[in-house]
């Protein structure tokens, strides 16, 4: 409904600027009432056709994009064409198109920090105040590290955090938490275990991305705003998260086969918790959707554990124009477009994400359903550290600092290496990839 | 299993006559064959019962044989999220054009290697040989800008074309044209057929063995391709099976219950191929004389 | 005229796959993280690569399966190709078993021994249990990963050099072997000193094929293992693609590793080749 409202907004205001016979040649920055495209602009975008690279973790997300593309094309005359790619060949292709000189326009990222060098400068298109318009954290990553300028649009938040089987835990008698510590949680993991006769008692994605949630909790934190390295003033905290996850894992109580058997490829317990397995699941919101669809137990997110800090760990997927777009600024449009007010509550509702505009967060999405537990990831990125946002300083080397960490747990898990030298080693890494900023 | 054995053991004694009892060797040589069986059909069988388990049969332990509940609805939730139709139709268009161009193309190269003298021949036919040596995955990108330098990308073009020339097939091929007698050319040429007409209406008929198994290979190898068309297909629409499977199989939340039936619905076409044209691949390959 | 017959297949061989490797050549001397900005380094890329330990690790990882995966086919294919050609009833049925795994789609292939293989739910380790002989890694062993792939690596190829080495046998003059067998040979002194003798040509073929597909095995491996555990099942050409597609990206290392492995594929060959000629002449 809401959706609809706006476009016949928008087709007054475009049919008003029309019959008065504007002409501008660009767009005017961003204002309360919101931006709208001029009659030239109307006039070129006629009949022109974009590519939006996209990916989706759920179905809701797909279907929700192609009804606002749908929108979008009927607002400005444009086509929008949309490849859906699979998420781990994501990046290989766009390498491919990119270094093939056939960039798409448009592209939904996960690591937009790989990009920067071809991503458009939306501030030039959008306005420079657009960026106000976005939480601070989420635009830390799509701003230019040496410009300052904004190269993206946060599109979702996501914060990282446990869901917990709530059939499992009352059969063995243990109360859902809504407070706790890793200790609290290792322990509650376990007894649900033998209770319920599951396999494991806990499971984690593999990433080094959802590790850092575990350190930050320890405060323990990798690189500062100040592109610093601060793992070594942390380190034995940093062991002690390392070592609280990777005991579970050694003692079969998580599922190693699937973070050792799967080389350096993404992979994710989703289906060892659906099949009621592990009681606990740490992973993060973008699961819900998935989740409520196939989940036939009752499940719940709940609160971060606590150690020196709670809350979560930032994360969130992005949306980046190229600077090899033919039609830029129908690229930088679109890209506003679908992270306005309404159509970004809109898919937020659908899809179970977390808002990144600061109207959105302050008036707060209703969700129709599970609006406990995205109450609890909300909860949650409000109490994330300010410390966790440093290693968005360098958001070239994101990637590299969280796959090291992924692929050194690989170590200790399989008894490789110990927590202590595990810890010693991405201290050396993260100096090295710090160097080559400098060189 | 016990109806497989059931059916050899009932072949092995029809074909004794009752004269005499089995020799040794031939037990021996049974039980080795029954054994490759069992370790060849046991795992795509166990597979396939599989795609029929719901998330809990699964994740069970010890692991059962036969879903506690048949779940039909792991092949219908595939058939809804995702255009199977669509995507079956581009592997069968993007296989038999190519399969087509390849026979084309390999057999006109393999005719000129078996059956002309000229500069060059032997330089080319290593050359053409040496190209299965180039392993795709190590030259992606540069194929890749070459490719949509030529505007073949999100084309079936994009997928048929770079794919057609096969060393496999113009070596088969030119193996088996070896084995025609030089005469039949040279009569050809006195009754003043042009170089084309004697390729495609002497030549060509008499190579059908070599054309059958390298038909058969390249369908298998179109069918299965997915590296490529990977990086070729990038909407939805250009899809073929592998790709989708791929596509499905990488998603952050992969619904492992609906890969399991996407694979085994692209591995019935090829089943049903095998089922009915292994006859042909063995003899074909036979006939073709590799030595 | 026969240049125009070569032409079409010739044209697409220099398109998509010379001057692409001539490309990736060039690549080798150059760094780059995107394939679109290069900055020249000699032959840093190649110092590089003999200088990394990684490197050396997915050498050995490499020449391990190689070394075992050639043998093993080559020796298995020529058993089973005898096998099934001795084989008097249901000789058309192994015979179609045997070819089964060459139909798969290596994705598929990896998906169904991922599911077999699996340490807690899959039906081998269950079959072990059931006779009291445990439940072993297969995929998260370091050892155990690389014996897996490589009997999946045997288990996908097998069919396809038995096929070869059987149209090789039908080759054979059957006039000789009844000679042989008139003169009071048996049939295992048949097979070793007139068959396998005369079947040498084909063996070779499936040698030099053994060795290409086996330094070129890349992706039943990445679907099964990933490259794990802990990289012990990472060979050359996974190194390769990870160089272009995984971080850190390092393009022009995985050009001059590309380099490195079409030389030694080429030097395999040609050995093989060789080695294969001075036989006969012997």
């Amino acid at each position: 409904m809401k959706i609809k409202k706006l476009r016949s907004k928008i087709a007054i205001a475009a049919s008003l600027a029309l019959s008065a016979g504007l002409v501008a040649t660009g767009l005017p920055s961003a204002q309360a009432a919101g931006l709208q495209p001029t009659a030239a602009q109307l006039a070129a975008w006629k009949g022109k056709e974009i590519t939006y690279y996209f990916y989706n973790d759920s179905q809701a997300e797909l279907d929700t994009t192609k009804s606002q593309i749908a929108d979008f094309e009927k607002l400005t005359g444009a086509k929008v064409k949309l490849d859906v790619i699979p998420y781990t060949s994501l990046d290989t292709q766009l390498q491919a198109r990119l270094a093939a000189g056939n960039a798409p326009d448009v592209a939904r990222l996960n690591n937009p920090g790989l990009y920067i060098k071809d991503s458009l400068d939306l501030e030039k298109y959008l306005g420079r105040k657009y960026a106000a318009e976005f939480l601070k954290g989420s635009t830390l990553q799509v701003t230019h590290p040496t410009t300052k300028k904004l190269i993206g649009v946060p599109y979702d938040l996501t914060v990282n955090g446990p869901f917990i089987n709530v059939d499992m835990f009352k059969k063995a008698g243990v109360a859902v938490p809504t407070s706790w510590n890793w200790t609290e949680l290792v322990a509650a993991g376990k007894k649900v275990q033998k209770a319920t006769g599951s396999e494991y008692a806990f499971a984690i994605d593999k990433s080094g991305h959802r590790v850092s949630t575990a350190m930050s909790h320890f405060g323990a934190y990798m690189v500062d705003k100040n592109q610093r390295n601060v793992l070594p003033t942390s380190k034995f905290r940093a062991e002690k998260a390392i070592k609280i996850i990777t005991d579970l894992y050694k003692a079969d109580q998580a599922p190693r086969d699937l973070w050792i058997g799967t080389g350096t490829k993404y992979s994710s317990p989703t289906a060892i918790f659906l099949a009621q397995q592990t009681p606990i699941f740490f992973s993060g919101n973008w699961q819900v959707a998935a989740l409520a669809k196939d989940a036939k137990f009752d499940f719940a997110a709940v609160p971060n554990p606590k150690e020196l800090n709670g809350g979560g760990w930032p994360g969130g997927k992005f949306l980046v124009a190229f600077n090899a777009s033919k039609t830029p600024d129908l690229a930088a449009y679109f890209l506003y477009f679908l992270a306005d007010t309404a159509q970004m509550e809109q898919m937020d509702k659908n899809a179970f994400w977390l808002p990144t505009r600061a109207d959105l967060v302050a008036q707060g999405v209703k969700y129709a359903t599970r609006t406990a537990d995205m109450g609890v990831f909300q909860a949650d990125a409000a109490k994330t550290p300010a410390a966790a946002y440093g290693i968005q300083s360098v958001p070239t080397l994101t990637g590299n600092i969280y796959n090291k960490l992924r692929d050194l747990m690989t170590e200790v898990i399989a008894g490789k290496i110990t927590a202590k030298q595990a810890v010693q080693t991405q201290i050396d890494f993260i100096d090295a990839q710090l160097a080559t900023l400098r060189k | 299993m016990s109806k497989l054995q059931e059916r050899a053991s009932a072949n092995k004694w029809s074909s004794m006559g009752g004269k005499k009892p089995p020799s040794v060797g031939t037990i021996l040589r049974t039980t080795f064959l029954l054994a490759m069986t069992f370790v060849i059909l046991a795992p795509v069988l166990w597979f396939v019962l599989s795609s029929f388990k719901d998330a809990t049969d699964l994740g069970a332990r010890p692991p059962k044989i036969l879903p506690t509940r048949w779940a039909f609805e792991n092949y219908t939730e595939a058939f809804q999220m995702y255009n199977y139709t669509r995507y079956f139709m581009n592997s069968v268009f993007v296989t038999s054009v190519a399969t087509v161009l390849t026979l084309l193309i390999n057999s006109m190269a393999a005719y000129a290697f078996a059956k002309y003298n000229f500069r060059g021949r032997d330089g080319l036919f290593v050359m053409t040989l040496a190209m299965i040596m180039i392993p795709l995955q190590v030259i992606l990108i540069p194929i890749y800008l070459v490719v949509s330098s030529l505007g073949l990308v999100n084309t079936y073009w994009g997928m048929i074309i770079p794919a057609a020339a096969t060393p496999t097939g113009v070596f088969i091929i030119r193996q088996y044209m070896l084995t025609i007698p030089d005469e039949l050319i040279e009569a050809a040429r006195i009754d003043g057929a042009g170089e084309f007409r004697i390729f495609a209406r002497i030549v060509l008929p008499l190579c059908r063995p070599a054309l059958a198994v390298v038909a058969i290979f390249s369908i298998l190898w179109r069918w299965n391709d997915f590296l490529w068309p990977l990086l070729i297909a990038q909407k939805e629409e250009l899809y073929t099976l592998p790709v989708a499977l791929a596509l499905l199989n990488g998603q952050l939340v992969v619904p492992y219950n609906i890969v399991l039936a996407m694979s085994v619905m692209s591995i019935i076409p090829v089943l049903f191929m095998f089922v009915f044209m292994q006859r042909q691949i063995v003899q074909g390959i036979a006939q073709t004389g590799i030595k | 005229m026969p240049y125009l017959f070569v032409a079409p297949n010739m044209l697409i061989f220099i398109t998509f796959i010379i001057w692409p490797a001539i490309r990736g050549f060039q690549i080798s001397f150059y760094d780059s993280i995107d394939g679109r900005t290069f900055t020249p380094v000699g032959t840093g890329n190649y110092k590089a690569i003999f200088g990394d330990p990684t490197v050396a690790e997915v050498a050995k990882n490499t020449a391990i399966y190689v070394v075992f995966y050639v043998i093993i086919s080559t020796l298995l294919s020529i058993a089973f190709a005898l096998i099934v050609n001795e084989q008097k009833f249901a000789k058309g049925f192994f015979r179609a078993i045997l070819f089964l795994p060459v139909m798969l789609s290596p994705i598929v292939v990896g998906l169904i021994w991922n599911d077999v293989l699996d340490r807690k739910v899959g039906p081998l380790n269950a079959l072990l249990q059931a006779i009291g002989g445990g439940s072993p890694g297969w995929l998260v062993e370091p050892k155990l990963g690389m014996m897996a792939v490589i009997f999946v690596g045997v288990w996908v190829h097998l069919g396809f050099y038995s096929i070869i080495l059987l149209a090789g046998l039908q080759g054979i003059d059957r006039s000789l072997l009844e000679a042989a067998a008139m003169d009071g040979a048996t049939r295992p002194q048949i097979i070793r000193t007139i068959i396998l003798p005369l079947l040498k040509p084909t063996t070779l073929v499936i040698l030099i094929l053994a060795t290409i597909h086996g330094f070129q095995s890349f992706d039943f491996i990445y679907t099964l293992t990933g490259g794990g555990p802990l990289g012990a099942t990472t060979l050359i050409v996974q190194y390769i693609y990870d160089r272009a597609f995984q971080t850190p990206i390092q393009y022009g290392l995985g050009s001059a590793a590309g380099v490195i492995l079409f030389m030694i594929i080429f030097a395999f060959t040609a050995l093989n080749f060789l080695l294969g000629k001075k036989r006969e002449a012997i």
